[in-house]
């Protein structure tokens, strides 16, 4: 049985897959946002062994 | 399979399979719109909210309720898991108005707006926690299947079976449909809770009043407080909800109905949770010790004499359903994201052929996950134990970005944040993050705070 033809105009401009990998540019951060990612990548640098550590702690408790 | 107009194939680049399926179900969409049906238009709007929600309620989720309803009873953590489903449905909404206006993945928006760095974390923090996740779905399935008799090798290959079969329906809205029936085996919980003939006046009270507290505050309670947190807000539910709202098709006139279809995410869930708790109280009231208990299935075995083989039964096969709709659900998410970030097609209505990145993500981490639970003696105590300590201290980073992202009015226009939302969130992300350093002060320093 023959499916139902596509009509494509029924999606918005950026649904199609073709401008789906149209990309949007970098951004560029205001010093608020600056500071919060550059906070976050501290906690990254902190929680990151934290979450080896507790790997192994439970790795010797099991 | 599906036609193209020719009007069609002279205004756009290429039409692919992927464009086609898409248009075919907005094109359902839009004559429910016109036809001024709301009802029919919120069923077939309906899906990525229920499936993040009822996929979040996963084996390690419906542990943790368990434990918690067998060591406090009906309390404090009745209102508590509540206000946790609260928390959730206010990040969510904020990735169903990111997906309708950018109409890209989570993933993909990283890397392009915040670079390589933030790019490479959130993918790494994703993958790997969700395949440590998925071997913990497994060990769900795995236990489950044990409480039927079902020998643990067939119970995962089942389940791996399953996962890879659902990825074959090729049809994202197929797929959609076809894991909501599965979803639907969450509420299992919500017989098996009636079977332990709860005292509705004493759970209406908790809900109010948010008592009883407990009666020692240690680090038992501490635990508790952030393995609820955890089995509500991760990581994987903000990339797997941005993705599908985008795969699905979503635009600005859904946004309604995408709102409504993750509050009905979030009530639904939140009452399967608290379900779960009450269904599991009985061992609290007779001081049975869960401390040793390992999965779902040993809370059944233990209320099999509390609340009868029938509700023993029925919280069984929900914690096989909660393992089987994460397996499937967390799968997909890793799909999404990856396929995203190298720009390579990603879509479950792609063919094989299109989605080869797509589909070998999803089909190996399920078989990876599979093979590690079924490897005799693996750590997997050690897996189910850090999944809960990187779900919450990661959380706080990507519920970050995801602010930002929702504040950046370049991609968002008039749907960007107002700042009641930012409110919200700026509180959601502090509470997270208080919740992850106190996680990690009781883990490096667990005598700081009594049992």
């Amino acid at each position: 049985m023959q499916e139902p033809m596509a009509d494509l105009s029924v999606l918005e401009p950026g649904q199609s897959t073709s401008a789906a990998r149209r990309h949007f540019p970098r951004r560029v951060l205001n010093r608020v946002e600056l500071a919060l990612l550059i906070v976050l990548r501290i906690y990254v640098f902190l929680a990151l062994p934290l979450v080896v550590y507790a790997f192994v702690k439970a790795l010797y408790a099991s | 399979m599906f036609e193209v107009s020719d009007a069609m194939r002279f205004e756009r680049p290429v039409p692919t399979r992927e464009d086609a399926l898409r248009a075919l179900d907005r094109a359902k969409v839009l004559r429910m719109r016109a036809a001024g049906k709301p009802a029919r238009l919120l069923w077939l709007l309906l899906g990525p909210g229920l499936l993040v929600m009822l996929g979040e309620n996963d084996g390690p989720s419906m542990v943790s309720y368990a434990t918690t309803g067998a060591t406090y009873g009906v309390g404090f953590f009745a209102p508590f898991i509540l206000l946790t489903f609260l928390m959730a449905f206010l990040v969510q909404e904020m990735t169903v108005r990111l997906g309708v206006a950018a109409h890209c993945g989570h993933a993909e928006l990283i890397f392009e707006r915040f670079g390589p760095f933030w790019g490479y974390f959130a993918m790494g923090d994703l993958v790997f926690g969700n395949l440590l996740t998925l071997v913990t779905e497994f060990i769900a399935i795995q236990a489950g299947g044990l409480y039927f008799g079902v020998p643990a090798w067939a119970s995962v290959l089942l389940g791996a079976l399953l996962v890879v079969g659902s990825l074959a329906l090729r049809r994202y809205a197929t797929w959609e449909r076809a894991l909501m029936a599965l979803a639907v085996g969450n509420l299992f919980f919500i017989p098996a809770a009636l079977l332990a003939h709860p005292d509705g006046a004493a759970l209406a009270a908790a809900l109010a009043s948010w008592k009883p507290m407990p009666t020692t505050l240690g680090a038992g309670f501490v635990t508790l407080i952030l393995a609820n947190v955890g089995a509500t807000v991760t990581p994987w539910m903000i990339f797997f909800q941005q993705s599908t709202v985008v795969d699905k098709g979503l635009t600005r006139a859904d946004l309604l109905q995408g709102r409504a279809d993750t509050a009905i995410g979030a009530a639904l869930a939140a009452v399967a949770a608290i379900a779960t708790l009450v269904a599991s109280a009985p061992l609290f009231l007779a001081h049975v010790d869960v401390t040793q208990f390992a999965s779902g299935a040993d809370f059944a075995t233990a209320l099999k004499p509390l609340i009868g083989s029938t509700g023993a039964t029925l919280f069984a096969l929900g914690v096989l359903e909660a393992g089987l709709l994460a397996a499937m659900t967390i799968a997909t998410s890793s799909s999404y994201a990856l396929a995203e970030v190298v720009s390579a097609g990603h879509s479950l209505n792609l063919d094989f052929a299109g989605g080869k990145l797509f589909f070998s993500v999803a089909v190996g981490s399920t078989l990876f996950a599979g093979a590690i639970v079924l490897i005799p003696g693996a750590p997997l105590l050690a897996m189910t134990l850090t999944v809960n300590v990187i779900a919450t201290l990661l959380m706080a980073p990507a519920l970050l970005l995801l602010l930002l992202l929702v504040n950046d009015r370049e991609i968002m226009g008039d749907l960007a944040n107002g700042w009641r939302a930012n409110l919200a969130g700026g509180t959601i992300v502090i509470a997270i993050s208080l919740i992850g350093a106190t996680y990690g002060v009781i883990t490096v320093f667990p005598d700081l705070v009594g049992k």
